[in-house]
């Protein structure tokens, strides 16, 4: 499970295609395709409600697609197996937009969840010490024995990262990394996200509606528009663009 | 997911019977989660002890007192604790348990796994390696299948000790003459159905709420809902399986087992 | 809510401890159970034969001397008339169990529910041996009873008969005398009248013993005292009909001797005359008893207020029992006006050519089996 390749190598991790999803009376997602790189930060924008969240939850399998296919790290998401499953979720970091800490357990316990399920926890030191490394990439080694309900918002969200970090994933899933936080840990966030880039060479998505966010983090943008992919480019590709939508989005 | 507005009670069935059939067979194959069992063991079985104790105390004592009279106007006093024996180990021992665990425990589950699917808390275990099926939901119906019909032993030899009272208050009896009396026209055929109808009570309290719970809709109202329809569901399960538990009681009888 | 939910060795330890005290009670239950019906300890089993075991189930209990002993463990058909019932015991009792002892089914409690009671052989015969076969005592069954209150009643109905043709024969006037006397079915009749009235007698003390023997049962089928008052009533009717017979014998004594005063002595006619009326009286009184105890046989037949009877059992018994006295006071008395009649040597010589009786006679005498 190294994540420490030296260069792009321009495989393609994520490939979606024909991607549909309805719910009941709610054309979600149309027709999406889609292809992320190795290494790249990828930024998915789009309106509220459009199925941003839906479309990153398909490729973990959290929402059966009514039809198309997903290949994540060469696998076929729709025809794995649990065990086979497991161990691709175990390569992707997903981070929920309402973060999804465990309210009955402690801090440590969120941190300590994925590695126990995952039969990654080692020894109890070991399982000490990552708890407490992941910790300290978001800055908040001073929780560890509180409970989600005693933490603020923002806390929540960054205990909710390093869960997500834990494992350290190939891929990671950021469905709103910083939303409702204040701009300086908002940039503190994005910040790391660059940084997990650069280190472990780590393939990110992230959905944001944070400008500053996509301009810190984004090596492409695909924008989700009306159940399918209405266009992708760099920050500034789609800041110049000439679409009346795409320039009323970045301003 | 379902619109909650009028809900089809139809579908809720055939939903909660797909459900069973899957909770059925994850609770079947392994990895078995025995620890987080425990854990619900603990809570389900040993938490709510104190307060099916107290209620099966003064039941025992209430339901005594009350049927004193009846059997004191046909000169039949020496039948009471037989008579409360019976009503208690058949019938009322479990049922009222069962009811008070559909309220405590049921809603309680309703409540929980209908915050962590509000919450996404149920995907975050699923992206992170663990079957919430298995992780969440077997583990607490196999604790409240296990933990109800425990708690019912207790509720009745409790309910003896408040009938005890109750007989006591209107003239010695010693304890070893009243279980004497109690026991003496006690069968299998009374304590056996009964028995077996406490493990179904609780896998259905188990079932319903775990179900209300997996399903529940978005917003903390869809908790709130999770929560209540819980108890109601798992309440009139109760007294239909009480029901249909009759007609075994019915054919040990015949057997004279 | 504690810091966190963990599950700690304390809990785990509180868990345990839990479950298992919940599991001894259970297993308690299922010990107190298992020993009452004989499950556990050393048990031995003996057998008998019925010819009809009134609902005895398997799991009834069996009493020896009024203690509970054990439980049945088998109830069978031998073949289309006898029932074994296998019995098995606490080795305790075995030692107290002698080959004359006797199984017999019994009733107990308010439900009415069947045991077996054993009793108590003579000390000096050995033991029984395991699976052997008892002696057996046949239960009586309410159904007898009802049968012998029908037979009584149907008696009852004859000896009204009776009266009635005597009376009627009296009163047809014109001759009396000669055909009166001439007559052997006269005393026949009055024969047949007693003979009846001591069946009747027999078929009612039957009833009581039955009653008295099976206490549980009456309680279940007796209504209310009124049944009980119209059994006394009954049997005062049948005294009142023996007083108006021994007035008419001892009219017919008191005319002993007098042959010629017999024919011309209208005071003696007047007195045949009374003697008349007064058996058409009897024959009423008699007729009166008949639909008393049809009513009766009615009244445990639709076996009214089942409970209610129970806590007057005793009362009830009480006035069977005297009305069993008064039938029989009554059955001696019509026996010694039949005596008298007969005897008397008027009656006698004008009385040659018996007749064999042709009215219905009804047999009680098979109602105890062995
Ligand atoms: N499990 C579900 N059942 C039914 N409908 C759903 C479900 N999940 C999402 N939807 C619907 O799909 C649509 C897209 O939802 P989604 O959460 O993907 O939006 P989003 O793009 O992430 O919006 P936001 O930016 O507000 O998070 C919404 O209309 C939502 O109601
Ligand atoms: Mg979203």
């Amino acid at each position: 499970m190294s994540a420490k390749l030296s260069e792009h190598t321009g495989e393609q991790v994520v490939k979606l295609e024909h991607l549909k999803k309805s719910f009941p009376d709610n054309p979600v997602l149309r027709d999406v395709n889609l292809t992320i790189p190795k290494g790249e930060n990828a930024v998915i924008i789009g309106q509220s409600g459009i199925g941003k969240s839906v479309l990153i939850k398909c490729m973990v399998r959290l929402i059966e697609p009514d039809a198309g296919r997903i290949e994540i790290l060469g696998h076929q998401v729709n025809s794995l197996e649990e065990e086979a499953l497991n161990g691709l979720r175990k390569k992707i970091g997903f981070l929920f937009q309402g973060n999804a800490l465990y309210d009955s357990m402690s801090v440590r316990e969120n941190l300590e969840f994925p590695l126990v399920r995952n039969k990654m926890a080692g020894t109890k030191k070991q399982l000490e010490r990552q708890v407490i490394q992941a910790l300290d990439n978001v800055g908040l080694r001073q929780t560890i024995d509180m409970m989600p309900s005693e933490l603020s918002g923002g806390m929540k969200k960054r205990i909710g990262l390093a869960r997500t970090l834990i494992l350290q994933p190939e891929i990671i899933l950021y469905d709103e990394p910083t939303t409702g936080l204040d701009p300086i840990t908002s940039k503190e966030i994005s910040q790391l996200i660059i940084d997990l880039q650069r280190h472990y060479h780590t393939t990110s998505i992230i959905i944001t509606h944070d400008i500053s966010c996509v301009k810190i983090t984004a090596n492409t943008i695909h924008v989700l528009k009306d159940g399918s992919l209405y266009t992708s480019g760099t920050y500034n590709e789609l800041k110049q663009s000439k679409d009346a939508w795409i320039n009323n989005f970045f301003n | 997911m379902k619109n909650d507005q009028g809900a089809n009670i139809l579908s809720d069935i055939t939903g909660l019977v797909r459900f069973t059939v899957r909770v059925v067979r994850s609770m079947m194959d392994p990895p078995f989660e025995n620890r987080e069992m425990m854990k619900q063991s603990y809570f389900i079985g040993y938490k709510t002890l104190p307060l099916i104790a107290v209620t099966a105390f003064i039941l025992g004592l209430v339901l005594t007192l009350q049927s004193r009279p009846v059997l004191v106007d046909f000169g039949a006093e020496s039948l009471l604790p037989g008579m409360i024996s019976v009503s208690i180990v058949r019938e009322i021992g479990p049922v009222v348990t069962a009811l008070i665990c559909a309220g405590k425990i049921g809603s309680g589950i309703g409540a929980e796994l209908g915050s962590m699917k509000v919450t996404e808390q149920i995907d975050a275990m699923e992206v992170s390696g663990t079957n919430p099926m298995k992780y969440l939901v077997s583990t607490r119906v196999l604790a409240t299948t296990l933990m109800l019909p425990i708690l019912v032993f207790f509720a009745d030899a409790i309910a003896f000790v408040g009938s005890y009272l109750a007989v006591n208050l209107h003239g010695e009896i010693a304890p070893q003459l009243f279980l004497t009396n109690a026991f003496a026209p006690l069968h299998f055929y009374d304590l056996i159905p009964a028995t077996i109808k406490t493990f179904i009570f609780g896998f259905a309290i188990g079932v319903i709420g775990s179900y209300k719970g997996y399903t529940a809709g978005f917003g903390t109202e869809a908790v709130g809902r999770a929560a209540n329809s819980a108890v109601v569901v798992a309440s009139v399960a109760i007294f239909i399986i009480d029901m249909l538990v009759v007609e075994l009681q019915h054919s040990m009888e015949m057997l004279n087992f | 809510m504690t810091i966190t939910m963990k599950m700690t060795v304390g809990k785990g330890i509180r868990l345990g401890v839990f479950i298992i005290l919940g599991i001894a009670i259970f297993a308690y239950a299922i010990y107190i159970i298992g020993k009452q019906r004989n499950l556990f300890g050393n048990t031995f089993t003996v057998s008998g034969i019925f010819r009809d075991v009134s609902g005895l189930k398997v799991g009834s209990n069996v009493r020896y001397s009024g203690i509970n002993v054990g439980s049945v463990s088998n109830v069978h058909l031998l073949n289309d008339t006898l029932v074994k019932v296998q019995v098995t015991l606490e080795d305790k009792v075995h030692q107290f169990i002698r080959e004359d002892s006797r199984m017999e089914i019994g009733t107990e409690g308010v439900m009415g529910n069947k045991v077996v009671n054993i009793t108590p052989g003579t000390s000096t015969k050995p033991v029984v041996e395991e699976g052997a076969t008892l002696g057996t005592i046949e239960a009586v069954k309410m159904d007898e009873i009802l049968d012998e209150l029908k037979k009584s009643s149907v008696n009852t109905t004859v000896v009204t008969q009776n009266l009635a043709e005597i009376t009627s024969k009296i009163n047809q006037g014109e001759g009396i005398f000669g055909k009166l006397f001439t007559d052997t079915s006269f005393t026949n009749n009055l024969d047949q009248i007693s003979r009846n009235t001591a069946n009747l007698t027999r078929n009612v003390s039957t009833i009581t013993s039955k009653i008295n023997h099976e206490e549980g049962v009456v309680g279940k089928l007796l209504s209310d005292t009124t049944l009980a008052k119209e059994f006394d009533q009954a049997g005062n009717n049948l005294l009142e009909s023996t007083r108006n017979l021994k007035g008419f014998t001892q009219k017919i004594n008191r005319g002993e001797g007098m042959f010629g005063k017999m024919f011309t002595d209208t005071a003696f006619t007047r007195n045949l005359d009374e003697t008349a009326r007064n058996l058409t009286y009897t024959t009423k009184q008699a007729r009166a008893i008949s639909e008393n105890l049809a009513r009766i046989t009615r009244h445990i037949e639709s076996g009214k207020g089942v409970m209610n009877k129970l806590l007057v059992d005793s009362t009830f018994a009480d006035s069977l029992d005297g009305t069993l006295k008064n039938i029989n006071k009554t059955a001696r008395e019509l026996d010694q006006a039949a005596e008298t009649v007969r005897k008397n040597w008027f009656i006698r010589t004008f009385s040659t050519k018996k007749q064999p009786p042709e009215q219905q006679q009804i047999d009680t005498t098979k109602n105890r089996p062995k």
